[in-house]
């Protein structure tokens, strides 16, 4: 399921409207994933608070965001581009690559409530594409 | 016990290897008579308030027809190899095609119609699908993954109608619901 062309137009372009909007919108779906998805803390034990838009959410999805618009800057060879951030979560983070994906729907989300006239079905598709390829490319260095 | 099985000294194996054959024969024991009464406890779903007053309010204020319409389109869009389950549709070329094809809007709001079950019965969702479950399985042939692929849409659908107001917390509930469903659905098959 790679991108085609046009799967890369309609990224970018939609892009270019969620970037200036990046830290609310990674904080966001950052939040709704800690609350959906309670399993998904365990990755922040180290964190003092997990409630929705605190301080370290706030940072994190910032952090996150930006590895993401890293991903769009690389979309022609994603496995190259993000080799240093595959190694990250490989051998570091170890965060389980199933969480890739429950983090990639409530970005969906967010993207939903932030553009409802703009998410139309085809850049919907498009962005779940994307990020099922950003996580693909994550997972390289995994084993 | 977990402290005598690190120890691997003389004696240290033969010591675990008991603990761990005592240990099978502990599970095999009770797994004839504790199961039954494990599952009979774990049947009902426990509902908060709030996950009740948010299910009913999402489900008052819905448009049926549109949100039915939009989620469905979305899923054959999304996720193209739902199309299968819809041959006798005509055309569904396109995102386009799919938008304006009035048996996608129609099917869109039975199936929307059909959380209204769960809706009005979020204390015995299970039984309340059990026919449902049947239809799915045996006649449409469904593959349940399909369910969440459909729900995620919906969530999607939803939160973009509702915007501020789909909160984690709500989005938590209207999950929470969403999958309960889905475990409803797919009871039946086998």
């Amino acid at each position: 399921m790679s991108l085609t062309a046009k799967n890369k137009d309609t990224i970018k372009s939609f892009w270019a409207k969620v970037a200036p909007r990046a830290e609310e919108i990674g904080t966001d779906a950052l939040s709704r994933m800690l609350v959906v998805y309670p399993q998904t803390k365990t990755y922040f034990s180290h964190w003092k608070d997990l409630s929705p838009g605190s301080a370290p959410v706030r940072k994190h999805g910032k952090t996150v965001m930006s590895g993401v618009a890293e991903a769009v800057s690389k979309i022609d060879d994603l496995t190259n581009g993000l080799l240093t951030l595959s190694e990250l979560h490989a051998f570091q983070l170890r965060v389980d690559p199933a969480n890739f994906k429950i983090l990639s729907h409530n970005l969906l989300v967010v993207l939903a409530i932030q553009f409802p006239d703009d998410f139309t079905p085809e850049v919907h598709v498009a962005m779940d594409k994307f990020l099922s390829a950003v996580a693909l490319a994550l997972s390289e260095k995994y084993r | 016990m977990r402290r005598s099985s690190n120890q691997m000294g003389p004696g240290g194996v033969g010591l675990w290897v008991f603990k761990l054959q005592t240990g099978i024969l502990i599970l095999q024991g009770s797994s004839s008579s504790g199961h039954a009464e494990t599952s009979k406890v774990s049947n009902m779903v426990e509902w908060t308030e709030f996950e009740r007053a948010t299910i009913q309010d999402i489900f008052s204020k819905m448009d049926y027809e549109s949100v039915g319409h939009n989620a469905l389109t979305r899923c054959l869009v999304v996720y193209p190899w739902t199309q299968r389950y819809f041959g006798n549709f005509g055309n569904l070329y396109n995102a386009a095609a799919i938008m304006g094809n009035p048996l996608v809007a129609a099917h869109g709001t039975v199936v929307l119609h059909g959380l209204d079950k769960a809706v009005k019965n979020m204390d015995n969702i299970k039984a309340t699908y059990a026919e449902l479950s049947v239809l799915h399985s045996e006649k449409l042939h469904v593959d349940p993954d399909n369910f969440r692929l459909l729900a995620d849409c919906l969530t999607i659908v939803v939160a973009a109608r509702l915007g501020s107001g789909f909160t984690p917390d709500v989005q938590a509930a209207f999950q929470k619901f969403l999958a309960v469903v889905i475990s409803a659905l797919t009871k039946q098959y086998h």
